[in-house]
């Protein structure tokens, strides 16, 4: 076994030794490469978005462009330029040969690529040039060297994960909980196609129905055929035909397409009225017998133009299959003295359908249905970026606080002492107040500034356990020093409470913004947003109970999902209650 | 270290966080938002703004502003707030306003640990039976419901439906039908804060010997006080079950059920004392969802207290009413915070000397 298993990783050692030499000479100097890269775009960064903030302040208040100064782009800025030092690092690493430098560095990598997606569009274009760098440089050394070295690396890590999977089967709570949490992502990302209405959308003739009405005005699709103009028209007829494709994509309701004319009769002087006779028709052409079959016509119609432009309209239904149709408009003046014009403008309404308002509508006739699923976008957007933020400041605090100590532990926790002398809703209030503006944004910043020191806390009481164990000693024995044994041997041990806390938090969240949304801290009226919806909703609650009814129950289920999952996760991650049974 | 040594250590520690509140509180108003609205009312002439920048210091370097901050809120100058009907100081609205509130979060408070308590022992000493499951559903329910929703659910159920299913219904709102007041008492001006004695209008009710006026009062409490109470309830239940579920695997616990004492006695007598200690903490904190609850609860209930009275004040962009309120809010937290750290030094010696 021995012989055989040095014999292996002999072999191993000489594949990798020979694949460095190859990247090595394939990409000379690759990591001052991505170093150089990571840094430039970082300053790159740090200048542009400096530059557009004091071109922002001049032309705007200071306060709508500081919020963004403070937590937006340096924090990317700081983390493209770490990256890049980092890289430079583990570059140095791969020359000299180290073979864990590969994972490490592919870990680094892939946060890169993440970092430029969050730039922006512009950010697409460097972030696949890295990826394709990225999987060009370590794919071959993956594959000989460090899949093997993972898969032996991980396969305590893989038992507990499998075990783990096998405690989650058994929860059916949790379950429901990944479910809801999955459904309520996925609506909130498919909003546009799954919703009859748009989010601020109104049929003012549907207002205050209940649940299960269909819709009194039908919705429809349009889609233009032809358009015409013309000068000057004499005094003998004229007409204006065309043919029109109905596809089978266009019939696909049980309400058959309608081909309307819309014809704009304009007097172009004021000497005299014009009056104008105008007949419509649409038929088929069987192109066998050049009959003409399902001919629809509007009759003659006659239109008088004083001194004004006159609209004339007509809408003529086809059958509700696909095929083509030959339209024709015949038009006359029948008595003229003056010059006048036509203009038309043809269009196929198709896809006609009178839509039911499932959940009912709210009081000035927007469909419930729809805008619950719009505001699913809106409030998760705020509650996820707040926790993030949150998440990530109190973390690197919290962890800096516990493993230095001293002066700047007791002033950090001084701090959060501070912040916990007030209650959540009421601080951010405070703050929103303080701001001016109301609006989720601002609702967003106040909770983000409200919620960071739980993390720092968590994280400090987290690290002020870790950091006296053996291993972290082990670390610092051998050299390592202060942020390698933070950053890779303590905070991934403090991730576990942090995630359970973070998954718990964005349902809290959920319902203080709902909250200070309520109270009248959100958007303008008739944003489409939980917790105002709530709100206008409570004036009609006696005799229409479903515009309050439902976008707190969409809010209840969103917060009991979250909560569930975190629950969930912190019995099956507690190694106390792991193996109990 | 002596009890007493203990009880002052904690007190000069919640020092530094007084200063920390007032000054993010002074922070808040003062250089992020506008001072001056806070001294401004819709009857001030624009003439008379620069005498109250001159006169409360505004034009003064920040240093001194501050000063002047902490001066004023000693002598009991928190501003005016004009979103109530008439130009009042702060402090004597929240004087006026303050019982309600405290009696409503009493009464939630009495909910949460009269029905928590029980529940979460009965969640624990049936762990992962159809009660547990009941029991844990209940309590996470509670902590994601919407607070204002909830209320309003209460409302359309207890007070419209019932009302309209010929039920006895409970009442909409208020702290007692003041018409009712008004014919038992004979006295034409309703509950308010000039006829009230002590501001608790169950006390009060008693104190004037109508039983019947209390009775009323109870059940206008009914609903805001359970409403309130549900995310205390939920949380104090959470926490009984898992200090419970601990408290049961000590060594103790094998002893004396060892010893052949009855289940009864090993769950109450030896169980219950200690578990009861991390529950304890938790009401205390507890608090401070309350009073954030009493912001949304009042005002769906029109409950005349502090929450109402801050919900008008923000629609009215009343800066000083916003401003005392909040400072309010976290003076009480932080003393039921100091509370509760020196109920729990006298419950377990172990923290005072660790």
């Amino acid at each position: 076994m021995t012989v055989k298993g040095s014999n292996g990783n002999n072999q191993g050692e000489q594949e990798s030794t020979h694949l460095q030499g190859l990247v090595h000479s394939v990409f000379p100097r690759f990591h001052i490469v991505l170093c150089l890269v990571a840094i430039f775009l970082g300053v790159a960064y740090i200048v542009g978005n400096f530059v557009g903030w004091v071109m922002h302040s001049f032309a705007h208040e200071i306060g709508f462009a500081l919020p963004s100064l403070l937590i937006g782009w340096p924090f990317q800025a700081l983390l493209l330029i770490v990256i890049g030092y980092m890289n430079f690092k583990v570059g140095k690493a791969i020359s000299k040969g180290e073979a864990q430098a590969y994972s490490s560095s592919l870990y680094m990598n892939i946060i890169t690529v993440v970092i430029l997606l969050t730039i922006g569009p512009l950010g697409l274009l460097p972030a696949i040039a890295f990826f394709i760098l990225m999987l060009a440089l370590f794919a071959p050394s993956v594959k000989s060297y460090w899949y093997k070295e993972f898969r032996e690396d991980m396969g305590p890590r893989s038992k507990e994960l499998k075990f783990s999977l096998h405690l989650l089967r058994r929860s059916p709570l949790v379950i429901a909980g990944i479910v809801i949490v999955a459904v309520y992502f996925s609506i909130a990302l498919l909003a546009p196609w799954i919703t009859p209405y748009g989010a601020t959308e109104r049929v003012w003739a549907d207002a205050k129905l209940p649940p299960g009405t269909p819709s009194g005005e039908a919705k429809v699709s349009t889609r233009l055929i032809s358009s015409n103009y013309s000068l000057d028209i004499g005094l003998y007829p004229d007409y204006y035909h065309g043919e029109i494709q109905i596809s089978a994509g266009e019939v696909a309701t049980s309400i058959p397409p309608i081909i309307a004319f819309s014809i704009y009769v304009r007097n172009t002087s004021l000497d005299s009225p014009v009056v104008v006779l105008i007949h419509t028709a649409v038929y088929r052409l069987d192109l066998t017998t050049f009959d003409t079959l399902d001919w629809g016509q509007r009759d003659p119609y006659l239109v008088s133009a004083g001194n004004k432009t006159t609209l004339f309209r007509s809408n003529i239904v086809v059958n509700n299959t696909p095929s083509t149709y030959v339209w024709v408009v015949w038009y006359t003046a029948s008595t003229k003295t003056t010059p006048w014009m036509v203009e038309m403008i043809l269009n196929l309404k198709y896809n006609q359908y009178y839509p039911i308002h499932y959940w009912g509508t709210d009081e000035s006739g927007g469909d419930m249905f729809s805008r619950i699923i719009w505001a699913a976008g809106v409030d998760l957007r705020v509650s996820l970026s707040v926790v993030f933020v949150a998440l990530a400041s109190g973390a690197v605090i919290g962890a800096a606080s516990g493993y230095f100590g001293g002066a700047l532990d007791e002033i950090v926790m001084r701090i959060t002492d501070i912040f916990f002398a007030f209650p959540g809703l009421i601080l951010a209030m405070a703050i929103v107040m303080a701001l001016g503006t109301r609006n989720l944004d601002n609702i967003a910043y106040a909770l983000m500034i409200t919620w960071w020191p739980t993390y720092a806390r968590l994280v400090r009481g987290q690290v002020l356990s870790e950091r006296e164990k053996l291993y972290v000693e082990a670390a610092r024995s051998v050299g390592a020093s202060d942020t390698r044994i933070l950053v890779s041997h303590i905070i991934p041990n403090t991730v576990q409470p942090l995630i359970v806390q973070a998954t718990m938090d964005t349902g809290g969240v959920l319902l203080t913004a709902a909250g200070l949304s309520f109270i009248g801290f959100g958007s303008a009226a008739g944003t489409a947003e939980w917790g105002l919806m709530i709100s206008t909703g409570q004036y009609y609650l006696l005799n229409y109970p479903w515009m309050a009814m439902i976008p707190g129950l969409a809010i209840l289920f969103a917060a009991l999902a979250f909560n569930l999952v975190g629950d969930g996760i912190r019995d099956i991650m507690d190694p106390k209650i792991r193996r109990r049974g | 270290m002596k009890l007493r040594d203990f009880i002052l250590r904690r007190i000069i520690l919640a020092v530094p966080v007084v200063f920390g509140v007032l000054t993010i509180t002074w922070f808040l108003s003062y250089v992020v938002g506008n001072p001056v609205a806070m001294f401004i009312t819709e009857r001030t002439s624009p003439a008379a703004i620069p005498g109250i920048i001159r006169e409360h210091g505004f034009d003064q370097p920040l240093v001194i502003q501050y000063f002047l901050y902490l001066r004023s809120l000693l002598i009991g100058d928190w501003g005016t707030s004009y979103s109530t009907g008439g130009d009042r100081p702060v402090l004597e609205i929240i004087a006026r306003k303050f019982p309600a509130t405290i009696e409503l979060a009493i009464v939630a408070m009495i909910f949460a640990v009269v029905l928590g308590i029980p529940l979460g022992i009965l969640s624990a000493t049936r762990k992962d039976k159809p009660a547990d499951h009941v029991t844990r559903v209940f309590s996470l329910a509670g902590v994601s419901m919407p607070i204002f929703w909830f209320a309003l659910m209460l409302k359309y159920v207890f007070f419209y439906q019932f009302s309209v299913w010929g039920l006895p219904y409970l009442p909409n709102g208020d702290r007692i039908d003041n018409e009712l007041w008004k014919a038992v008492l004979n006295n034409g001006v309703g509950y308010d804060y000039t006829t009230s004695i002590t501001g608790f209008v169950l006390v009060d009710s008693l104190l004037y010997g109508q039983p019947f006026l209390f009775w009323n009062a109870v059940l206008h409490l009914i609903m805001p006080g359970f409403c309130l109470g549900y995310l205390t309830l939920a949380i104090v239940t959470r926490m009984m079950r898992s200090s419970m579920l601990e408290v049961m695997k000590e060594d103790y616990i094998t002893l004396a059920r060892s010893k052949g004492l009855t289940e009864r006695i090993v769950v109450y007598r030896h169980a219950l004392r200690n578990a009861l200690i991390p529950t304890v903490t938790v009401i205390g904190l507890a608090f401070g969802g309350l009073m954030t609850g009493a912001v949304l609860t009042e005002t769906i209930f029109n409950w005349p207290g502090l929450g109402r009275w801050a919900t008008g004040a923000i629609l009215a962009s009343d800066m000083a009413a916003i401003n005392g309120f909040v400072l309010l809010v976290a003076l009480v937290f932080v003393s039921a915070n100091l509370i509760v750290d020196l109920a729990y030094g006298t419950l377990d010696p172990r923290i005072r000397f660790g």
